[in-house]
């Protein structure tokens, strides 16, 4: 399955072509209960605008971008995943209304459009920046873990929303 | 016949994960493992692992795998792979790209 939604994301992003065992899944958090059978939850899905939740991939470099939505996609099969060059970025927010967006420079359309972002390794260094409903946090070296984290926060204010 | 062992060192933390989650779970038959940078030559001696994947190439690296792949060093957009000692540059390396050369092992 991951691997046809892999294609499938690969043939949307437009773009010419030129020429220790890892923690486990075990470790990565899992995806938020959502307790079908509680009618709260069922209404606040059923608000949910489009169905399902909406993450726009714009980081660079285009394997580690792939990468990622590769993960989301099999971790959070509820999330939406697109890829887009970064230079697509706000033609990208316009067109896919995203509640979450990853990339490697935020831009004023991202800041003023998008409740939760992650600015990830803006200047190639370890650091990274995150915003969640207006609450902005550093991570000094964020990790996979951390960004399935924002993933799942982001899918709990597009449902309450 | 054994497995194929593929060692991803790549810097920046959550791209390696994301590298070795993706090549696990798309390439089951292969071993993926993760190494941070500063670890990688004794990793390499450690696993003798068929493909290496890393940001900065090492004499180790260069010595003893059969494969390996600079990818973007210096955050540079090329890559650099090398295949049972032939190499060849690309640009905008996808993960396809990764994923084809795990797969297409000698």
């Amino acid at each position: 399955m991951l691997e046809s939604w892999l294609f499938v994301s690969m043939m949307a992003e437009a773009g010419p072509r030129h020429g220790a065992t890892l923690g486990g899944t075990n470790s990565l958090p899992k995806p938020p209960d959502k307790r079908p059978d509680d009618p709260v939850v069922e209404a606040a899905s059923t608000r949910s605008r489009r169905g399902r939740p909406r993450v726009l991939m714009a980081n660079e470099p285009r394997a580690y971008r792939e990468g990622i939505a590769a993960v989301i996609g099999q971790l959070r099969p509820g999330v939406e995943v697109e890829t887009v060059e970064p230079h697509a970025l706000d033609a990208s927010i316009e067109r896919f209304s995203p509640d979450m967006v990853i990339c490697s420079k935020a831009t004023a359309a991202l800041k003023g459009g998008v409740r939760v972002w992650v600015e990830l390794y803006p200047d190639n260094d370890a650091s990274s920046v995150a915003n969640i409903g207006g609450r902005r946090t550093e991570y000094a070296e964020i990790q996979l873990p951390d960004l399935l984290s924002i993933v799942d926060k982001a899918e709990e204010l597009a449902q309450t929303n | 016949m054994e497995a194929r062992r593929i060692l991803v060192a790549n810097e920046l933390t959550s791209y390696r994960q994301a590298i070795a989650l993706a090549i696990r779970d798309l390439r089951p038959e292969l071993e993926v493992f993760e190494a941070a940078p500063d670890v990688l030559d004794g990793e390499v001696a450690r696993l003798c692992p068929d493909v290496v994947i890393c940001s900065r190439v090492t004499r180790t690296v260069e010595r003893r795998a059969t494969n390996w792949v600079e990818l973007y060093p210096d955050c540079k957009s090329y890559s650099t792979f090398s295949v049972c000692g032939e190499r060849r540059a690309l640009e905008e390396v996808q993960l396809s790209d990764l994923l084809s050369l795990c797969a297409s092992l000698p």
